[in-house]
C-alpha cells in the first residue's frame, strides 16, 4: 500500500465513525475485518513515523492493535 | 410471436378473491370475479379463436373473432371483453359464432398480402394460424378493391421491420407500448379504413420508441418483424436461458436454426420479467459472434511484444510456471485476482476458490466493490443479510416509491416498466437525483417530488428525512418495539432529532427546499406500503455505506420492511452483482458472507477443499493496485473485468498494470485491461456458459448453453487447469456439480441445484429446508440478524470540493442503449441510438463558458482530462455536468478521483470536481490515453 493511501482509509475511517460511542471498538472491529495484517502492521510503522497524519483515535485504536 | 408458445389465456388473470361459476360448452369452471369468458375457457382448455387479445394486454374488443354465445344474452358477445357472471352458460362453438368468424377473417384476408409461402413470419402467425382456425377457404371479395398492400415498409430501426401492408391494426403494438413498455411512443393515425400504426415522427428511429421489443412480440402478423428472421428465417429450436446485461436478469428463449441464434424472445414464465425486455437483451446479443473475439488463448513474455496464439496446455503452463515463481521470489501474498459479475456463480466460485486454496491467500475481490460493495456492507449491518428484501413483483403492491440515484428507464428497464405500471395505477413516487431523470415527468408518470440534491450529500438528504419521521410522530412504533433494537433505536432516535439533521439545515447543504424535504418524508411514512429503490447514485459515494445504512433506518422507522410493497432495494447494475458477492468474492469472506477468520466455517472449507486457508482478510481492488505500485503486488487474474476502463482514476490503473510483473486476462475481447496482459485466456459468451446468474432480487436463474463453448472450454475449466497447474486440483466435471459444492457449504444454498432449477424455473434465496420454494420476501417475521439494528448515520462530507479552479461536479452513470464499458454493446447496433459519450451540461453554465451544442469540450479534473462533444439540457442543474463511461476513446475515468467508500473503498464515481472549456477537436486514436499508455509501456 501506498503511504498515502493508508493515511487516507485510516483517517476516513475514524472520521465516519468518531461520533458513535462505541467508536474506539468500532474502528476496531472494523480494521480487523478488512484489513490485511500488512496493512495493519504499515499503519502502526507510519503512525510511528509521524503520527501528526493521523486522526487521533485512529493512533488510540492502533496502539490496542 | 414466438416459435416456442406459452400459454396465452387471452386476458390478465384477475386478482379478486372473490369467485364464480360458469359453464362453458357444458363444461363447469369456478374462475375468480372479473375474470373474461375467454380466459375462463382457456382455463378449461377451450381455445376461442382471437387477434386482437392477448394477456399481457387489456382485452380491446376490436377484432370480432371472438365471439361467443351467451344464453339469455342478444347478440354474439366479444369473449375477452366480456366478464363471468354467475350461473353463465357460455357457447364457443355455434354456427352462428363459426360463421361470424369466417366472415370477419374473411374482411381481414382481403386487405392482406397473400404472399404466406415468402412471408418471413410463415408458421408463426396468429392471422394465419386463425385463417386455418375457422376454415377459411375462399375471399369473396377479391383483391381489387381499395387495399393497404401498396403501403410502404419501416426500415429505420436496425433491428426489426415495419411492413405497414401487413397491419390488421388489431393495436396490439400500440398497447403494448403503453401498457408493457410504458412509453406511449405508438399510436393509431387517422380513422376508419385510413387507421393505421404510427411512430408519431418521421418513423420508428426518430421516434421516441425505446425498441424494447414488446411491439414486435404482440404483433399476430408479419408487420412489426425481427430483421434476422428476414434475414435467417424462421428459427426450430428454443433454450431458455438468462439475459447478461443488468441487474434485473430477464430471462429469455433463445431461438435458434440449428446451431445459428435468430432471436431472443423474453420468456413469459421468467419470474424477473415475465415476458418482457429491454433494447439490449431483445437484440445487443450480436457481440457474442463478433469478429473481435478472440478464440484461442495467447501469451507474451512483455505487455510491449506482440501476442502468440498458443495451445491450452501452453497458456497454463505460462501463466502457471510465472505465479509460481513470482510467489517463490516474492511471497505468497504478492499475486491474487478478481471475479466478475458478469460471470456465473459456477464461474466465479471456481475463481475465488483457485486463489484461496491453490494461490493460498485471500487476495480475491469483484467488481462489485466498484458499484455495491456498499450496499453489502449497509444492509448486513442493519438487516443482517447483504441484498435486497423484495422481488421485483413486490412493486405492484407499492403506494409510495423513493427512487434514489438510480435511473430505471435507463439502466433497469424492464423493472422501470413495471413500476411504471404501478405509478400509471396511482402509485406515488418520490426521486431523489440531481438529475431531472426521465421518471421525474415521462408520459403519464410524474413525480410528486422531486429533490435535485447537490452530488455528494445524499447522507445529508437521508438524515433529513429521517428526522422528520422521527420528529413529527411519524414513527411506526409497532414495527420499532416488536422488530427493532430498541438500545440502537434509541440511540439513532436521539441522533436524527438533532437540528443539524433538520431539512431547513440540510437545505444550506443539499440545495433542496426543506418544505419539499418535509412534504417528501410525509408523503413516504404516512403510506400504506413505502418502497425505496436506489443505485449506484447511492453507492458510489464516500459515504456511500452510510447512506444505505440510512435508507434502512429510514424503512425499519417507518415499517416498511418485511411484506409486499415495502422494502429496501439495491438495483444491481451487472447481471450477476449479487451472485458474484453471494459466492465469496470479497477478501474477508467465503460464500454466504461468512468472515475468514471463524474457525468453523473456515475449517469447514478447509475440510471440503483439502486445503488450509488462511484466517485474515486479504486485499480488496484497490489495495491490490496500490501495492502494486509500490512493488508489493506482482500479479493478477482478472475474470471478464475491464479494470483499465472501468475503474477510477484511470492513469493510477494503467500504471498499476504497467508494474505487474504477470497479468492474466480471461475476457471475450482484447479490452483495455488486455493491453497490459500477458496471458489471454479467451472467455465465454453468455450463450455458451452452462451455469447460473442471481439477479438483484437474489433470483437464481438458469444460464442454458445455448450453443457449444467457441473456444471449446468453459471459464470454469481453464481456471480448473490454471489451479491444477498450480497443484491444487479442483476436479469438476460439470458445473452443475460445482453448484451442488456451492449448495454444500452455502446455507442459504441448501436447496439450490441445477435439478431443482431445472424444475422449478427459478428460486430466491435464501433456498433451504425452511424455504424450498426460496424467499421471495425477506425479514417478514424477523430480520436476519435477530432484531433489526438502527445505525447512526453522521454526515461527513467528501474530501472532493470544488475549487476556483474545478468550479463543476461530474457524475456518472449509463443511457439506455449502452451498457458499462461498452464491450458487448458497442460491438451492436445498438450504437446507433449512442455512438459516443456525451457531456450533459446546463445551459447557464455552457453559455458561461462559450460552450456550444455538440461542439468539443475538455474536462479536465485534478486527476486528468478528455474531450468530448457537449450536449446542452436543463436535466443537469447548473453547477453539475453528467456523462457516460461506454467508449474507451472517451475514458471518462481519467476524471474521476482515488476518493472512495469509508467502509467499503467503493470509488467515489459521483462526485469529481471538474471544469470544462471549450475545445477544437476531439479525442482520436492518438489519444492523451493512447500517448499515456505507450509511456507505461515504455517505462516497463
Amino acid at each position: 500500500m501506498s503511504d498515502s493511501s493508508l493515511i487516507r482509509m485510516a483517517n476516513q475511517i475514524a472520521a465516519n465513525l468518531k461520533n458513535r460511542a462505541d467508536h474506539r471498538e468500532a474502528i476496531t472491529a472494523h480494521l480487523k475485518s478488512f484489513w490485511t495484517p500488512k496493512m495493519l502492521t504499515e499503519l502502526k510503522e507510519l503512525i510511528s513515523e509521524n503520527s501528526t497524519d493521523f486522526d487521533e483515535t485512529i493512533i488510540e485504536v492502533a496502539a490496542t492493535l | 410471436m414466438s416459435l416456442l408458445k406459452e400459454t396465452d389465456f387471452g386476458t390478465p388473470a384477475s386478482d379478486s378473491t372473490e369467485n364464480v361459476t360458469v359453464i362453458i360448452d357444458g363444461r363447469e369452471i369456478t374462475v375468480p370475479a372479473g375474470t373474461s369468458v375467454m380466459r375462463a375457457a382457456k382455463m378449461l382448455e377451450t381455445t376461442i379463436p382471437k387477434l386482437c387479445a392477448t394477456d399481457n394486454l387489456n382485452s380491446f374488443g376490436s377484432c370480432r373473432l371472438c365471439v361467443v354465445e351467451i344464453d339469455g344474452r342478444k347478440g354474439t358477445p366479444a369473449s375477452c371483453t366480456t366478464l363471468v357472471e354467475p350461473g353463465m352458460v357460455v357457447r364457443t362453438q355455434t354456427q352462428k359464432v363459426e360463421k361470424i368468424r369466417k366472415n370477419v377473417m374473411e374482411l381481414y384476408i382481403s386487405d392482406h398480402p397473400l404472399d404466406c409461402l415468402t412471408c418471413p413470419a410463415n408458421g408463426d402467425c396468429e392471422l394465419q394460424d386463425m385463417a386455418g382456425v375457422v376454415g377459411l377457404r375462399e375471399v369473396r371479395y377479391g383483391y381489387e378493391g381499395k387495399n393497404h398492400l401498396a403501403s410502404p415498409t419501416d426500415y429505420s430501426n436496425p433491428y426489426f421491420n415495419f411492413d405497414e401492408s401487413k397491419c390488421i391494426v388489431c393495436s396490439r403494438c400500440v398497447r403494448a407500448c403503453e401498457e408493457v413498455q410504458g412509453t406511449f411512443a405508438l399510436t393509431i393515425e387517422g380513422r376508419g379504413f385510413d387507421s393505421k400504426v404510427s411512430p408519431g415522427g418521421k418513423d420508428f428511429l426518430s421516434s421516441e420508441c425505446v425498441s424494447c421489443g414488446a411491439c414486435v412480440q404482440a404483433c399476430p402478423t408479419s408487420t412489426l418483424q425481427e430483421k434476422s428472421v428476414v434475414d435467417l428465417g424462421m428459427p426450430n429450436r428454443t433454450v431458455i436461458t438468462t439475459c447478461a446485461y443488468c441487474g434485473v436478469g430477464c430471462s429469455f428463449k433463445a431461438e435458434l436454426r440449428g446451431d445459428e441464434l435468430v432471436r431472443m424472445v423474453p420468456h413469459k414464465d421468467g419470474g424477473a420479467n415475465e415476458g418482457h425486455s429491454c433494447v439490449k437483451g431483445r437484440f445487443a446479443w450480436g457481440y457474442a459472434s463478433h469478429p473481435d473475439r478472440v478464440l484461442l488463448p495467447k501469451i507474451r513474455e512483455s505487455i510491449t511484444e506482440p501476442w502468440r496464439e498458443v495451445t491450452w496446455e501452453e497458456a497454463i503452463e505460462f501463466a502457471a510456471s510465472k505465479l509460481k515463481s513470482i510467489q517463490s521470489k516474492y511471497g505468497q501474498q504478492s499475486i491474487g485476482g478478481i471475479t466478475s459479475s458478469r460471470c456465473t456463480n459456477e464461474e466465479v466460485y471456481a475463481v475465488q476458490k483457485m486463489i484461496r486454496a491453490a494461490f493460498g491467500n485471500n487476495n480475491v475481490d469483484t467488481c462489485a466493490r466498484v458499484c455495491h460493495s456498499p450496499t453489502g456492507y449497509g444492509l448486513k449491518q442493519t438487516f443482517g443479510a447483504s441484498a435486497g428484501t423484495q422481488d421485483f413483483k413486490s412493486v405492484e403492491k407499492s403506494d409510495v416509491i423513493i427512487i434514489i440515484g438510480a435511473n430505471p428507464t435507463d439502466a433497469h428497464p424492464v423493472f422501470a416498466s413495471r413500476m411504471k405500471k404501478r405509478l400509471r395505477k396511482g402509485a406515488k413516487l418520490i426521486i431523489v437525483d440531481p438529475r431531472r431523470i426521465d421518471l421525474v415527468r415521462s408520459a403519464h408518470v410524474e413525480a410528486s417530488h422531486h429533490l435535485p440534491l447537490l452530488p455528494g450529500t445524499n447522507v445529508a438528504m437521508i438524515n433529513a428525512l429521517g428526522h422528520v419521521v422521527a420528529t413529527e410522530n411519524l414513527i411506526d412504533w409497532d414495527f420499532v418495539n416488536s422488530r427493532c433494537d430498541l438500545n440502537a433505536f434509541k440511540k439513532w432516535e436521539a441522533f436524527i432529532k438533532q437540528p443539524e439533521n433538520s431539512p431547513e439545515v440540510v437545505e444550506t447543504i443539499t440545495g433542496v427546499p426543506a418544505e419539499e424535504i418535509r412534504a417528501a418524508a410525509r408523503l413516504y411514512a404516512s403510506a400504506k406500503n413505502g418502497a425505496i429503490y436506489y443505485g449506484l447514485g447511492v453507492t458510489e459515494h464516500s459515504q456511500g455505506s452510510t447512506m444505505v445504512m440510512g435508507i434502512a433506518n429510514l424503512a425499519m422507522a417507518t415499517g416498511n420492511i418485511g411484506r409486499e410493497g415495502v422494502g429496501v432495494n439495491p438495483l444491481r447494475g451487472q447481471n450477476n452483482v449479487q451472485g458474484a458477492c453471494d459466492m465469496g468474492s470479497f477478501p474477508h469472506e467465503f460464500s454466504g458472507y461468512r468472515h475468514v477468520s471463524d474457525d468453523v466455517v473456515r475449517e469447514q472449507f478447509e475440510n471440503l477443499w483439502g486445503a488450509t486457508l488462511q484466517k485474515e482478510p486479504g486485499m480488496r481492488i484497490p489495495n491490490m493496485l496500490d501495492a502494486a505500485i509500490v512493488g508489493d503486488f506482482k500479479a493478477i487474474f482478472i475474470q471478464g473485468e475491464d479494470i483499465a476502463q472501468s475503474d477510477p482514476n484511470t492513469k493510477h490503473v494503467k500504471a498499476a498494470l504497467a508494474s505487474m510483473a504477470l497479468v492474466i486476462v480471461q475476457d471475450l475481447f482484447i479490452n483495455e485491461t488486455a493491453q497490459f496482459a500477458h496471458v489471454f485466456f479467451p472467455g465465454t459468451s453468455f450463450l455458451e456458459k452452462d451455469g447460473t446468474f442471481t439477479n438483484a432480487e437474489r433470483r437464481i436463474n438458469r444460464v442454458r448453453p445455448v450453443m457449444a463453448s467457441k473456444t471449446g472450454k468453459q471459464e470454469w475449466e481453464v481456471v480448473a487447469l490454471l489451479s491444477k497447474a498450480l497443484g491444487y486440483e479442483m476436479n469438476y466435471t460439470t458445473s452443475a456439480e460445482i453448484m451442488d459444492e456451492i449448495a454444500q457449504v452455502t446455507p442459504s444454498f441448501t436447496g439450490v441445484s441445477f435439478a431443482h432449477l431445472d424444475k422449478v424455473g427459478s428460486v430466491q434465496w435464501p433456498c433451504n429446508e425452511a424455504n424450498p420454494n426460496g424467499t421471495p420476501v425477506m425479514h417478514i417475521e424477523q430480520f436476519v440478524r435477530g432484531k433489526g439494528q438502527f445505525m447512526e448515520t453522521h454526515f461527513v462530507p467528501t474530501e472532493e470540493r470544488t475549487t476556483r479552479k474545478f468550479p463543476l461536479l461530474l457524475t456518472t452513470g449509463r443511457v439506455l442503449s449502452q451498457y458499462n464499458v461498452g464491450a458487448q454493446t458497442r460491438r451492436t447496433k445498438n450504437s446507433t441510438w449512442a455512438s459516443e459519450d456525451l457531456l450533459q451540461i446546463h445551459p447557464s453554465d455552457a453559455e458561461l463558458r462559450g460552450v456550444k451544442e455538440g461542439e468539443w469540450v475538455k474536462l479536465a479534473s485534478r486527476v486528468g482530462e478528455t474531450t468530448l462533444r457537449a450536449q446542452l439540457t436543463s436535466a443537469v442543474p447548473p453547477g453539475v455536468v453528467y456523462t457516460t463511461f461506454h467508449f474507451p476513446v472517451t475514458g471518462a475515468n481519467v476524471i474521476t478521483t482515488e476518493y472512495s467508500d469509508w467502509a467499503t473503498n467503493c470509488p467515489e464515481y459521483k462526485v469529481t470536481a471538474v471544469e470544462v472549456m471549450p475545445s477544437l477537436s476531439g479525442p482520436t486514436e492518438k489519444s492523451i490515453l493512447d500517448k499515456s499508455e505507450k509511456a507505461l509501456a515504455k517505462n516497463v
